[in-house]
C-alpha cells in the first residue's frame, strides 16, 4: 500500500514516515501543498495524510482540488487547531478522517487501517475467506488457525488484492503500490510472491484464492464469510 | 415608554410644544387684545370730543349767563332713553354747579361724589366712572368763555356715555379671538406632532436597526439616514467591522499560536511513542523517568489544547448575527458520518427553522462538534437532535443511545482535561469546553437521561437578557 505524507514540519513528516514504513506500507512524501497536489494526482496513491496548515496550497485546498479530478483514494487531516470548523471545512473538502496533533502513533496507525478497510469495503479488521483469516489490524494472516510466516511484500500484495475483492489488479498496478518510486521494478518479482503467496496460502492446491485473470493480472477469487 | 417622558428628545419637545405654543397664542391674543380696546378707547375719545365741540358751538353768553339750545342738533342728547348726557359745569367743578345739562341727563342719576378732575383751561381729560350700576365714558374739555367788559367765564364741557356698548362690542372682538387662537393653538400643536414625528423618524428608524443588529437580524446598520447621522452610522458600523475583523485576527492568532505548540509537542509525543516501542529501558528509575516525561508532555498537550479552545470562544459580543443552528447542524453531522460509516449511526434532525444561535459562528461549531462528535463516539447506534427557539432564545438537546453515565461522571465531564473512557481516543476536553462557551454566553447546559436510553446533553440559552 503506497501512503503518501502531506505535513511542512520536517520532524514531523519524517517521525511519520518512519513509523508507516515499519508497517510496511510505502510512502512517499511531500513538504507543501503545491507538490502535494501534484504526486496525489500523478502517483499511485492509496492513502494520504495531509496537514491542513501547508505552505503554498493549504490542505484543504489540495484535498478540494483532488476531488474534483476524480481523486478518489482516502484521506486523513492533521490539524493542530483541532477546531471544529477546520475539521468540518476538511471533511467537507472530501477527506475522510480527522485526526488532531499531538497524536498516539497507535490512534494514526488504526485510522489509516480502518480506512484503507474501506477501500475494500471491510467493516472489521479481521477477514475470513474459508480458512484464510486475515488480520487487518496486526497485519498477520491464518491459516486453519494457524499463522503463516510471510514477508512483508507478500502480506503487502495480499491485502492490496483483497482490498480490490473480485477485481483483477494487473502487474504494473500491484509494482505501483507495493514499491517506492525510485524502486528498480521488475514485474517478474509480483509473480515470485503470488507463487509464494499461492504456496502459503494454499499448500494443498485445492482452494485456489489468487487467480490469474489472463491479460488483466490477478484477482483474490474467495468468497467473504463472515466478519466481526 | 410615555410620549412625555422627559428621558426621550420626542418627550421633550412635545412638553416644550405644548408649553411654547399656548404661552405664544397667550401673549399674542394679549397684545391684540390691548391694541383693539385702545383703539376702542381712542375712537370713543375723539367721538366725544367732536360731541364737546358740537357743545360749545352752540353755546353762548349772555349777562354772565351761559345759554345753550334747548333741543341738540345730535338726537341722542334729546332723547331720555339715550346712553349719552352732557352737562356744563361754572367755574370749578367741585365750587360751581351744573349750569346746563341735555335732555337725555334728565333721568340719569349722576353720582353726587363724582366730582370729576379739576382741569386748567384748555385741558382735556377722558375717563371711566360708575353711576348706579352702569359704566360711563366721561369727557372732559375746560374753556374760558369771554364775555363782554372782557370778563372771562371758565366752564367744563362734560359729555357721558354709556360704556355698554364698547364693552360688547370688545366681548364679542374678545370671544372671536380666543375661539380663533385656541383653534390656531390647538392645529399647531398637532401640526407640530407631525412635524416632531417626521423630524424624528430617522432616529426611529436608527433605533429600530440598532435593535435588529442587537438582537442578531443583520449586522450592520444598512438604512438610508440623513447626513446629521451618518457620521454616527458609520462609526457604528465601523466599530462593528472592526470588532468582527479583531475576532477574526484574534482567532487567527490562536490558530498560528496552536500550529506552533502543538507541531513540536506532536513530534515529542511521536518520539516519545517510537522510544517505547523500540528501547529497552535499563531500570525503574529509567522507565519512571521515560513515563515522567511522556505524563507532562500529554499535560501541556492537555493544558494547551484546553486554553486555546477557551481563548477562541469570543462569547456574547455585542454585534453578533444569528446564525440559523439547523444548516450548521446538517453540515457537522454530514462530516461525522463519513468519520463514523463504519457504525451505521441512525440520526434524526429535528431542529425549528428560526432556531438560532445569536453568537460566533466558531462558537456554534465547537457546542455542536464536541456534543455530536461524543454522541457519535460514545451513543450507540441511534442519535437525536431537537431544537426550537427564535433570535430571542434556544433550546437544543442532543440524545444518544448509549451506554449514559452516573452521577460523579456527569460532574467530572463538565470539568476540564477529564473523559469517562480513556481508551478512546480524544483530548478529553470537549464537554469541558462546551461548558465554558454555554456560561460565556449566559446559558446552562444539563445532563440527563436520554428517553432512548444513554445520555440526554441539553444546552439552553435566552438572549433577551443579553446586554449586548
Amino acid at each position: 500500500m503506497k501512503l503518501l505524507v502531506v505535513e511542512d514540519e520536517q520532524k514531523l513528516r519524517s517521525q511519520l514516515c518512519q513509523i508507516l514504513e515499519q508497517q510496511a506500507y510505502k510512502i512517499e512524501q511531500a513538504i507543501d501543498g503545491e507538490e502535494a497536489l501534484y504526486m496525489g494526482l500523478e502517483f499511485p496513491i492509496d492513502l494520504a495524510i495531509v496537514d491542513l496548515g501547508l505552505p503554498k496550497i493549504n490542505g484543504v485546498d489540495v484535498i478540494k482540488k483532488w476531488r474534483e479530478a476524480g481523486i478518489v483514494f482516502p484521506i486523513l487531516i492533521l490539524t493542530a487547531r483541532g477546531n471544529w470548523q477546520d475539521k468540518v471545512e476538511g471533511l467537507d473538502a472530501g477527506a475522510d478522517d480527522y485526526l488532531v496533533k499531538p497524536f498516539h502513533l497507535a490512534e494514526l496507525l488504526a485510522r489509516v487501517k480502518a480506512l484503507l478497510r474501506r477501500i475494500g469495503g471491510h467493516a472489521s479488521s479481521d477477514l475470513i475467506f474459508g480458512n484464510i483469516t486475515i488480520d487487518l489490524s496486526a497485519k498477520q494472516v491464518y491459516l486453519s488457525g494457524k499463522l503463516i510466516e510471510l514477508t512483508a511484500y507478500e502480506y503487502n500484495t495480499l491485502e492490496y488484492l483483497v482490498h480490490r475483492l473480485d477485481k483483477p489488479v494487473s502487474k504494473t498496478e500491484l509494482t505501483e503500490h507495493l514499491y517506492d518510486q525510485d524502486h528498480d521494478r521488475d514485474s517478474n518479482v509480483i509473480e515470485v510472491f503470488i507463487g509464494r503467496l499461492r504456496k502459503k496460502l494454499d499448500p494443498s492446491g485445492e482452494l485456489n484464492p489468487i487467480k490469474t485473470v489472463r491479460g488483466q493480472g490477478y484477482r483474490f477469487d474467495l468468497k467473504k464469510v463472515t466478519s466481526h | 415608554m410615555s410620549i412625555f417622558s422627559l428621558n426621550s428628545i420626542h418627550g421633550r419637545l412635545i412638553i416644550a410644544s405644548i408649553i411654547l405654543l399656548p404661552l405664544v397664542c397667550g401673549l399674542l391674543a394679549w397684545s391684540l387684545d390691548k391694541a383693539y380696546s385702545t383703539s376702542i378707547m381712542q375712537g370713543q375719545q375723539r367721538q366725544m370730543l367732536l360731541q364737546a365741540y358740537a357743545l360749545m358751538a352752540t353755546a353762548e353768553i349772555e349777562e354772565s349767563t351761559l345759554l345753550l339750545p334747548e333741543q341738540m342738533t345730535d338726537d341722542r342728547l334729546n332723547q331720555l332713553s339715550s346712553d349719552t348726557f352732557a352737562v356744563v359745569v361754572g367755574e370749578s367743578i367741585k365750587a360751581g354747579g351744573v349750569v346746563w345739562q341735555s335732555l337725555s341727563a334728565s333721568n340719569k342719576l349722576i353720582d353726587p361724589t363724582w366730582n370729576g378732575k379739576p382741569l386748567t383751561t384748555g385741558q382735556q381729560y377722558f375717563s371711566t366712572a360708575k353711576f348706579g350700576l352702569e359704566d360711563y365714558f366721561v369727557f372732559q374739555y375746560a374753556v374760558e368763555w369771554e364775555g363782554k367788559l372782557g370778563m372771562v367765564f371758565p366752564f367744563q364741557f362734560v359729555v357721558f356715555e354709556n360704556s355698554a356698548t364698547s364693552d360688547r362690542q370688545l366681548f364679542e372682538y374678545r370671544s372671536t379671538l380666543w375661539w380663533w387662537l385656541g383653534g390656531i393653538a390647538f392645529c399647531l400643536i398637532v401640526l407640530q406632532l407631525i412635524i416632531l414625528r417626521w423630524g424624528l423618524q430617522p432616529i426611529a428608524g436608527l433605533i429600530n436597526d440598532l435593535s435588529a443588529v442587537q438582537q442578531g437580524k443583520t449586522d450592520s446598520l444598512s438604512g438610508h439616514y440623513p447626513e446629521e447621522l451618518t457620521v454616527m452610522t458609520d462609526s457604528i458600523n465601523q466599530l462593528i467591522q472592526h470588532e468582527a475583523k479583531q475576532r477574526e485576527r484574534y482567532r487567527y492568532t490562536l490558530a498560528d499560536l496552536a500550529h506552533s505548540i502543538k507541531n513540536p509537542v506532536a513530534i515529542i509525543a511521536s518520539a516519545l511513542g517510537q522510544a517505547e516501542g523500540r528501547a529497552k529501558l535499563q531500570n525503574a528509575s529509567e522507565q519512571g523517568w521515560f513515563n515522567d516525561i511522556v505524563e507532562q508532555n500529554q499535560r501541556i498537550n492537555q493544558i494547551v489544547s484546553y486554553q486555546l479552545n477557551r481563548a477562541v470562544g469570543s462569547s456574547a459580543a455585542p454585534f453578533n448575527k444569528a446564525i440559523l443552528i439547523k444548516s450548521v447542524c446538517e453540515k457537522i453531522v454530514s462530516a461525522l458520518k463519513k468519520v463514523y460509516v463504519d457504525k451505521n449511526i441512525l440520526v434524526s434532525i429535528n431542529i425549528d427553522e428560526a432556531a438560532s444561535f445569536r453568537g460566533d459562528e466558531g462558537d456554534l461549531m465547537e457546542l455542536l462538534g464536541n456534543l455530536l462528535d461524543n454522541a457519535f463516539k460514545y451513543g450507540g447506534h441511534e442519535i437525536s437532535i431537537l431544537a426550537e427557539g427564535s433570535t430571542s432564545y434556544l433550546e437544543l438537546s442532543i440524545e444518544d443511545k448509549g451506554p449514559g453515565m452516573n452521577q460523579s461522571e456527569k460532574i467530572q465531564l463538565v470539568h476540564r482535561g477529564e473523559r469517562s473512557d480513556t481508551a478512546i481516543p480524544g483530548q478529553g476536553i470537549g464537554l469541558a469546553v462546551v461548558n465554558d462557551i454555554v456560561a460565556s454566553y449566559g446559558g446552562e447546559l444539563s445532563l440527563d437521561s436520554s428517553s432512548l436510553g444513554g445520555l440526554k446533553v441539553s444546552l439552553s440559552f435566552n438572549w433577551n437578557g443579553q446586554t449586548g
